[in-house]
């Protein structure tokens, strides 16, 4: 017997509680008697009367007595071991890209649900079954359960995605799950596109391959572009091209730049060869690069005949610097290409949105809720911090040199004539320590990242430092990493990407390449997105954010990889009858039975002559 | 105050009651029944030869025609019965439904009506924890009225002190009789030595023991105060099955003694209960016990 939540038993305190109300029964009646004559005799002969009356045996009592402990009990998860007869059994579906190919009418994936749905029909029915999704991340679909229907209707929601898969790390957790690492089986449906080291696989693992004809493919293995380094409006690009048919294949290579086909090449590959393109292009504006193959005549997967990028510039930074007057702040920033600099004296909360970066420099600021944003030597108002005396000549005694903002700083000449002596912000990170407490710290709550620099720049000899334009753009790249990052907006699909959104919006909207809205509410920033698993453009705000293509020469590799031994071609459908131990939940049980016992105390508690029916028995007798 | 209530078809069943005495008394007015002696009744009971002083109405000629010899014929003593109706009235019998002390005075009715139409003298007596009111023993059908007057003014109130109220009746009472004690016997101080006392001056004593039937088996559970009615005594207490157990004990012991004392004693004993029918108990069970033929 396994008792899940024993912590409900504290509510056997309670049993005092009902023990208490029978304790404090009203005031002792007032009875008339013609003589206490033999009262007195009886109260001498019965001393210890009054004790074990205040516990009367009464049937209320014990029926209330036990319709709690059956309660309490049934909140404790009462578990009720018994060995049966039962398999455990894992189905693994292969959803990456390569069971999208149409080699199978109508694709492979289709084809291994139904044989999947076949096999799971016909399962006995002590057979406990579970299904895992084998995509980007393995997913659990559903759990061990012997409900043929829902097992089917999980089945068939399941969909192949743009992505590579991570077949080991399916098995794995298929594994894992099973109760013991003997008993059980995990039945792998799959097209076997992919290396496995069989070897590493445990016994209980039978793989079922897919009974496919010789597939064609052609597919785009490569797409990068970097920026030239004399001209940042021109770029290089390297596009590469496989053919994994058994034959040789001719094919088109097209690109497209917007709507304008800025190249077009044919050419034929042999049977696992890969060619290489190289081409140069000039980028005035953000756009969409396509490139595209089209195969002669087509091919049997189309997610890898297509790739994006999106070269151009990135967009400036509007960096706000609210400040008197600092010219070391205001020269080193417009000396960024990337930074549009704004200046006022003073700003008030609602002027604060449009800002990628705000800086304070010996500016109290407004109450600040989410934003980037840097204090120099002042303190933010609603962090409700205690404000001490400036600390003179505090001594510099320890920096983190592997944090990305202090990288490439060197701060063992800087002298600091005097700082705030601040407390250290509850969860910040401290950059730089001193004598007089911390000098510069990293604060990111919700929506709001702060850096809060504890002296104005005037009072030391920073500005002055070789490591303080580094520390500028630092500090630029580590609030927003897209702007100096050329592959930024290119990732593999299944990746996530992190998304700097404009300062101040508590709200924002992604369409996906099938035009389907996603909406995130209560962001932080910056936002880890990690539905990536559609090949295409993504648009943030009607605008182009990034691009998600396979680019995998492993999936794209349709051929299948995996040795399969003679008895998986087929699923042995002869199920290993091992007992196994299994858990019964006593709780529907002890609830009814408290339901039972609580309907006899109400009866017995308004008819109570169903218990009083003795009395007069004896004073029959005696007259 | 009690009401005696009797219709007429009851009462003509009771004339064909009689009390039954046990032991001869001492002849005042002729009576109607047989007496141990030999009197001058009517029914002939023996012979015994005569000797001087003897009444010659009484010699039998004819046997002295045969035998030649005198002898005189013997017949019984019609006596009459002294029947003394002792009640109790303190303030214990105040209690049940009906009420001891209304049970009490019916059955003190009865009886003596039945008494005065066989002739009998009837007397009737109260007490508490003094001797209460008295009516003096008469005889003759028309004293019916005057007993059932004297029983209906009977009021129960008081404390009981049963045995100085029999020592304190029967000094009082030169003449015994029958002497018949309806109460309940609650006194702390016992009974024994008051029924002794009438026992020691030549009564017989017929004891009625009263009881309600709350007193059988307390009604009453839980927590209780008990107040005694006539000491204004409480006791708390807790009324349980084990302490009803016990309280039947006691009532079966108390029974008991005083079966014993009754029996030793030739003092005629009976329990009855005032939810038992009057009709039930006369015409049952005095008869049973030989109080009423």
């Amino acid at each position: 017997m396994t008792i899940l939540n024993p912590s409900a038993f504290y509510l056997l305190l309670l049993l005092g509680v009902i023990l208490f109300f029978y304790l404090l029964k009203g005031r002792p009646r007032k009875v008339i008697v013609s003589s206490t004559l033999f009262w007195r005799r009886i109260r001498q002969a019965l001393p210890v009367q009054r004790i074990r009356w205040r516990l009367p045996p009464e049937l209320l009592l014990f029926l209330q007595i036990a319709i709690l402990t059956l309660l309490i009990m049934a909140l404790s998860q009462f578990l009720l071991s018994r060995k049966e007869k039962k398999e455990f059994m894992v189905v693994v579906m292969d959803t990456t890209a390569s069971m999208q190919a149409t080699d199978l009418i109508p694709n492979r994936l289709a084809v291994a649900k139904k044989r999947a749905e076949e096999f799971i029909k016909e399962l006995p029915k002590n057979t406990q079954l579970a299904l895992v999704q084998a995509g980007k991340r393995p997913q659990l679909i559903a759990n061990f359960s012997d409900e043929r229907s829902y097992l089917l209707i999980r089945l068939k929601a399941l969909a192949a995605a743009d992505v590579r898969g991570n077949e080991t790390a399916a098995l794995e957790l298929a594994s894992s799950i099973l109760p013991t690492q003997t008993q059980g089986r995990v039945i792998f449906f799959t097209d076997g596109a992919f290396e496995l080291d069989l070897d590493s696989l445990p016994q209980t693992v039978e793989l079922v391959p897919l009974n496919k004809k010789n597939s064609r493919n052609l597919a785009i293995t490569s797409f990068e572009l970097r920026p030239r380094t004399e001209d940042s409006q021109k770029y290089e690009l390297l596009v590469k091209v496989a053919n994994f048919s058994l034959q040789k294949e001719r094919f088109s290579l097209r690109l497209w730049l917007g709507q304008n086909l800025i190249f077009e090449s044919e050419s034929a590959l042999s049977s696992q060869e890969e060619k290489k393109y190289i081409h140069n292009l000039e980028v005035k504006q953000k756009t969409i690069l396509k490139a595209e193959i089209y195969p002669y005549p087509q091919d049997d997967l189309a997610i890898d005949n297509t790739a994006y990028a999106l070269p151009g510039f990135s967009e400036r930074l509007n960096v706000l610097l609210v400040s008197r007057g600092n010219l070391f702040l205001k020269a080193t920033l417009e000396s960024y290409p990337q930074v549009n600099l704004h200046q006022k004296q003073t700003i008030l909360s609602e002027e604060l949105s449009g800002y990628d970066l705000i800086i304070f420099d010996n500016i109290v600021p407004p109450p600040l809720k989410r934003g980037n944003i840097v204090c120099l030597g002042v303190l933010p108002p609603n962090l409700s911090l205690e404000e001490q005396d400036l600390q003179p000549n505090p001594i510099l005694t320890e920096w983190q040199i592997d944090h990305p903002l202090l990288r490439f700083v060197n701060l063992k000449n800087m002298n600091v004539r005097q700082s705030l002596g601040i407390e250290i912000l509850p969860e910040a990170d401290i950059l730089l320590r001193s004598s007089a407490g911390p000098l510069i710290q990293v604060w990111q709550s919700g929506g709001l990242r702060l850096l809060f620099i504890g002296f104005d720049l005037y009072y030391s000899d920073f500005p002055l430092q070789i490591g303080f334009p580094i520390f500028i753009f630092n500090l630029l790249q580590w609030f927003h990493p897209q702007v100096f990052d050329p592959t930024y907006s290119q990732i593999q699909t299944g990746e996530e990407f992190v998304i700097f959104p404009k300062a101040q919006k508590e709200e924002i909207t992604i369409v996906n390449p099938h035009n389907e809205i996603i909406t995130i509410e209560d962001r932080k920033d910056p936002l880890i997105f990690s539905e990536t698993t559609i090949a295409g453009v993504y648009t943030l705000d009607g605008k182009s954010l990034f691009a998600a293509n396979l680019l995998s020469a492993r999936e794209s590799n349709l051929l299948s990889r995996v040795t399969f031994s003679a008895a998986s071609t087929g699923v042995n459908r002869q199920v290993k009858n091992e007992y196994s131990e299994s858990k019964l939940s006593l709780s529907p049980l002890l609830i009814l039975l408290s339901c039972l016992l609580l309907s006899i105390e109400w009866y017995l508690y308004h008819f109570p002559a169903a218990i009083g029916k003795k009395k007069s028995k004896f004073s029959k007798r005696t007259a | 105050m009690a009401k005696i209530l009797f219709d007429s078809k009851f009462l003509h069943q009771l004339n064909s009651l009689k009390l039954v005495s046990k032991k001869a008394r001492k002849v005042f007015f002729q009576g109607d029944r047989r007496g141990g002696k030999p009197g001058s009744g009517l029914e002939f009971i023996d012979y015994r030869e005569y000797q001087i002083g003897d009444d010659y109405r009484y010699i039998d000629w004819h046997l002295f025609s045969r035998l030649e010899q005198l002898f005189v014929k013997l017949f019984t003593q019609e006596e009459n019965l002294r029947v003394h109706l002792i009640i109790d009235e303190s303030e214990s019998m105040s209690g049940g439904d009906p009420s001891k002390i209304d049970y009490a005075c019916q059955l003190a009715a009865v009886l003596g009506y039945i008494a005065l139409v066989n002739l009998d003298e009837v007397g009737s007596s109260t007490f508490s924890f003094q001797l209460g009111k008295t009516l003096p023993p008469r005889r003759g059908r028309s004293q019916v009225f005057n007993l059932f007057h004297f029983l209906e003014g009977i009021n129960a109130q008081g404390k009981t002190s049963f045995s100085f109220c029999l020592k304190e009746f029967s000094r009082r009472q030169r003449k015994a009789g029958m002497a018949v004690v309806l109460s309940d016997l609650l006194d702390p101080q016992g009974y024994e030595k008051g029924l002794l006392s009438l026992r020691s001056r030549g009564w017989e004593v017929c004891l009625l023991h009263i009881l309600e039937q709350s007193e059988l088996r307390p009604i009453e559970k839980g927590e209780v105060v008990l107040i005694d009615k006539e000491t204004h005594q409480r006791i708390e207490t807790i009324i349980d099955e084990v302490t009803c157990q016990r309280y039947e004990q006691e009532l079966r012991d108390f029974f008991q003694r005083v079966e014993s004392f009754c029996q030793h004693y030739e003092i005629n004993y009976l329990r009855v209960l005032t939810s038992l029918p009057l009709t039930s108990f006369i015409f049952q069970d005095l008869r049973k016990r030989q109080i009423l033929k």
